[in-house]
């Protein structure tokens, strides 16, 4: 039996399904019986830890009883989560738990580092003294997932529906099954190149326990900017990794395998029965998540500011209210835009009551698949190039950020920076480069024709 | 648009004829109007003969020497421009895809069209509408250079010059060989037997990367590498120069030169040596370069007047760096040596962000780059406002080829044509000048290069 207390603080190791499995308790007991009321709560502490801001603790684990119950807590997080349905939280739920397993991570040794990135399928070469790769035994260079060992066959009888949900959220990592494979990458061959002799310098940086490679890097960097790929030293198609860097990754892989499995999860609808067991946690974290969304928008991009929105998008719905017939690829580019800066379906279909003869009912399929609300991605909206394409963007009223920016996003983006923070009674406080022209009008001088707002800005709340 | 080719079904349109050369359609006119004012309705009888007498040309040109197949040319999608009926913008055709290279030749030579493309892209239904139909199984890695988008190129156009042709040709060439040197076969270690390079038949060169472990990369990673190739590090916070701080290494000095804990730590600040990898070696070669060029070598006076140019350097600071500033200096400063006194580490720092980096940095197109589904002008194809063929070269092949020698595909022959302006080209080895209006002969390269572009047409036969 693998090391539990392990086990429980990387919960995506192989053998946790075992472990759970042999160790655990029948799953309509783990959700409904008083004995096991301890799991459910540290679930639900885990999903408040989710909805607010600061970080995720690792429960504290003294030996396998606590493991096991950390162990099937992150799997009751996992069923609640999925019965809340909202995708946002998920999201910062993995970005939480993820940034968990990187503290922890701090305290191990290379090799633990190593075997994670392994399993978590983060393709990196061991290299030696000089950066080259490293003569010994190396980690495998898979390229693809590295998955643990097939999974055991179902027991016998009937399974009830909770029981197919639960199991689903017992399931390791990487081994949910619905969840699709990352692409089989064929495996690199590695044509190790040695790094130029580098004089000893004062400054020299002491070489990286690992390498990877740039096309790996680009696939598997967090999307922040210190991990650009112009920042790191690529030499012959490889880039160092030391241990920081692998802890960074760690943590990004671990992400977005979460944030998949638990999106792929919440394409159906939660189970009822699952619902009905856990209908008391349910009743107290729903308001508590609704509470929080009012604060979220689209994590990117905070609260949705309409001061903010580029011309292209402004006169869209101005040509929209004024009942002209905008073709196909402007309704798209409206919807898309809203939807990605943190608007729901029902939130854009409220927006949009607004305009003459809208049809809520005839829009709302097209709406709510367009803010990816029926199982598919959301879609982003089209670039400038390509809205000059369509005619959609309307030269003559381009401003000088238009003329910074290729995506009506990155206008969003840089507006929204120059906005003046708004306040809780409604005026606003200067802003760091904001006009004072600005705070009265809610935009520009060269807005156009404007869909009619008040003179203050206004958030259009989540 | 680009010269690799455009992406949706509506290229820059041939110029309708007009008198004088009438400037195309700008974009802005297209996109602004919902629908574009009407183009005269038939071409007059010199222009029809003009473009007919192109296209049998054409046709010939390709029943003599068909263009081979691109690699895995069954996967790929091709598309064509074809010779206008009448004036507006060419028809241009996609989708196509050929289960055998005999059909292709057939239709080559059949239609003779203008322009040839195929998909960077391999698909497993190329010859499908819809991109999802299509089913998208990887694209080549590739990189366009125009002498259009070179900055040279601009600022000529700024001031109402026009830059001449073989000059623009030879500055593109010299910027796709460092694009190749410094970071394709260099920092990115690719094989030069997975590069397939080639002459665009207009202004530039192509560069497709085939190495299959790249084949699968996303757009996102694709502009990561756009962002690598062309130092673009981001600005720091309230700067729109760049932050080259990560690629300057600190070190406490072994002895401070204060006990006050108030003070702010002692430390030395290095580059990387100049023979390191990567980009860290390539800003030390670029600042060593631009002060050899621009100080070292040059007199007192252009040093002076160049240094001012610097924000942050004033024409005090500019006479101490002067004083100071030798060839020891410089050598250190190679070696990465930073910590040369106040005054040279400051300018040194002005030069970095301000200078080095441009120096350094390659060129390429960056939405072609970026683009996962792009069409691309077809190797051995001929470019139909040039007349000049696609040519595939190698490395090697690079530092001897003129294109307006090497790519002429009518070398023999002459034909009768009557000018539209004053003209003038060298290709072949052979300079020819026209007068306007006057039928003249001319060798046949010429007469196709001038009629392509509209600067001339067909002499009906005295």
């Amino acid at each position: 039996m693998a090391d539990l207390v392990r086990l429980a603080h990387y919960p995506f190791l192989p053998g946790v399904r075992d472990a759970v499995r042999e160790l655990g308790p029948p799953v309509a007991d783990l959700l409904s019986s008083r004995r096991h009321e301890p799991v459910r709560r540290r679930a639900a502490q885990r999903v408040r830890r989710a909805l607010a801001d600061g970080v995720m603790e690792t429960g504290t684990v003294r030996d396998d009883h606590d493991a096991l119950e950390e162990l099937l807590a992150h799997a009751v997080a996992r069923m609640l989560l999925v019965c809340l349905g909202d995708r946002v939280l998920a999201s910062r739920y993995a970005a939480k738990e993820a940034g968990r397993v990187r503290r922890l991570l701090r305290g191990e040794d290379d090799a633990t580092v190593q075997a994670i990135l392994a399993r978590l399928g983060v393709p990196v070469q061991e290299t030696d003294a000089a950066g080259g790769p490293a003569a010994g035994p190396r980690t495998p260079l898979t390229g693809a997932a590295h998955r643990g060992p097939p999974d055991p066959p179902a027991p016998h009888g009937a399974p009830r529906a909770v029981d197919d949900a639960a199991t689903r959220a017992l399931a390791p990592l990487g081994s949910a099954p619905g969840v699709p494979a990352p692409p089989l990458r064929p495996p690199h061959v590695a044509t190790p190149h040695p790094l130029p002799d580098a004089p000893a310098h004062p400054a020299a940086v002491p070489p990286a326990p690992w390498r990877m490679y740039f096309a790996d890097y680009l696939h598997h960097a967090p999307a922040r900017q210190e991990w650009k790929l112009v920042l790191q030293t690529v030499a012959a198609g490889w880039v160092p990794m030391p241990r920081r860097a692998a802890e960074a990754f760690v943590e990004e892989a671990l992400r977005r395998r979460i944030e998949g499995e638990l999106h792929e999860e919440m394409r159906t609808p939660a189970p009822t029965d699952l619902r009905t067991a856990l209908r008391p946690y349910l009743d107290e974290l729903g308001p508590l998540l609704a509470q929080a969304r009012t604060k979220w928008g689209s994590g990117d991009f905070g609260p949705v500011r309409e001061g903010a929105f580029p011309p292209c998008i402004v006169q869209l719905f101005a040509q929209m209210k004024a009942g002209a017939m905008v073709p196909h690829h402007g309704r798209f580019a409206f919807a898309s835009f809203l939807a990605t800066i943190g608007m729901s379906g029902d939130q854009i279909l409220d927006f949009m009551a607004q305009l003459p003869n809208f049809s809520r009912d005839k829009s709302e399929y097209q709406i709510r698949h367009i803010a990816g609300e029926l199982g598919v991605e959301a879609y982003t909206p089209p670039g400038c190039a390509t809205m000059q394409t369509h005619g959609i963007c309307p030269l003559e009223l381009r401003d000088d950020i238009c003329f910074t920016i290729k995506h009506p996003l990155g206008y969003y983006r840089k507006r929204l920076r120059r906005l003046p923070e708004p306040v809780q009674d409604g005026t606003a406080k200067g802003g760091d480069r904001s006009a004072p022209a600005e705070a009265a009008q809610g935009g520009s001088a060269t807005q156009p024709a404007a869909p009619a707002r008040e003179t203050q800005e206004k958030e259009v709340h989540t | 648009m680009t010269q690799s080719g455009p992406e949706g079904p509506s290229p820059a349109p041939l110029q309708p004829p007009a008198g004088g050369l009438a400037p195309a359609p700008s974009s802005a006119a297209r996109a602004a109007s919902p629908v574009a004012p009407a183009p005269p309705a038939e071409f007059p009888p010199p222009v029809r003969a003009t473009i007919a007498w192109l296209q049998g040309l054409w046709s010939r040109y390709y029943a003599e020497d068909p263009p081979p197949m691109p690699d895995r040319f069954t996967r790929r999608e091709f598309g064509y421009i074809l010779w206008p009926e009448r004036p507006g913008a060419p028809p241009f055709v996609r989708h196509r895809a050929y289960a055998d290279a005999a059909r292709f030749h057939w239709y080559l030579r059949k239609a003779g069209p203008h322009s040839v493309y195929y998909s960077t892209a391999y698909y497993r239904r190329p010859g499908e509408m819809s991109m999802a139909d299509k089913e998208w199984l990887g694209a080549e890695l590739i990189f366009d250079l125009d002498a259009d988008h070179l900055d040279e190129t601009q600022q000529a156009q700024a001031h109402g010059r026009d830059m001449p042709l073989d000059e623009q040709l030879r500055l593109v060439k010299q910027q796709f060989i460092h694009l190749l040197d410094e970071f394709l076969l260099g920092d990115l270690g690719l094989d030069e037997r997975d590069l397939f390079l080639t002459f665009s038949g207009g202004r530039g060169y192509h560069a497709h990367v085939t190495d299959h472990r790249l084949l699968g990369l996303g757009a996102r990673e694709r502009r990561e590498i756009v962002d690598y190739v062309t130092g673009k590090v981001p600005a720091a916070r309230g700067s729109e120069l760049p932050d080259l701080s990560p690629f300057l290494r600190t070190r406490p000095v072994a002895r401070p030169r204060t006990r006050d804990p108030r003070a702010k730590a002692q430390v030395a600040e290095y580059l990387a040596p100049a023979d390191a990898p990567g980009w860290p070696g390539r800003l030390t070669r670029s600042l060593v370069e631009v002060l050899r060029t621009r100080v070292l070598e040059a007199d007192r006076a252009d040093a002076m007047a160049w240094l001012t140019t610097l924000e942050g350097v004033a024409e005090k600071r500019a006479a101490q760096f002067l004083a100071r500033f030798d060839e020891e200096r410089l050598a250190r400063i190679a070696q990465g040596y930073l910590e040369q006194g106040e005054v040279v580490k400051r300018v040194c720092h002005h030069v970095l962000r301000q200078s080095a980096l441009a120096l350094g940095k390659g060129e390429t197109d960056e939405p072609v780059t970026a683009d996962t589904k792009r069409l691309i002008r077809l190797p051995g194809s001929l470019h139909g406002k040039t007349g000049l063929r696609v040519v595939n070269l190698t490395r090697d092949d690079l530092p001897g080829f003129d294109p307006l020698r090497d790519a002429v595909a009518f070398p023999d022959g002459t034909a009768l044509i009557t000018p539209r302006s004053d003209a003038e080209a060298t290709l072949a080895g052979q300079r020819v000048r026209v007068a306007a209006g006057e039928p003249v002969e001319v060798p046949l390269a010429h007469a196709v290069f001038w009629c392509a572009r509209q600067a001339a047409s067909l002499a009906p036969k005295a």
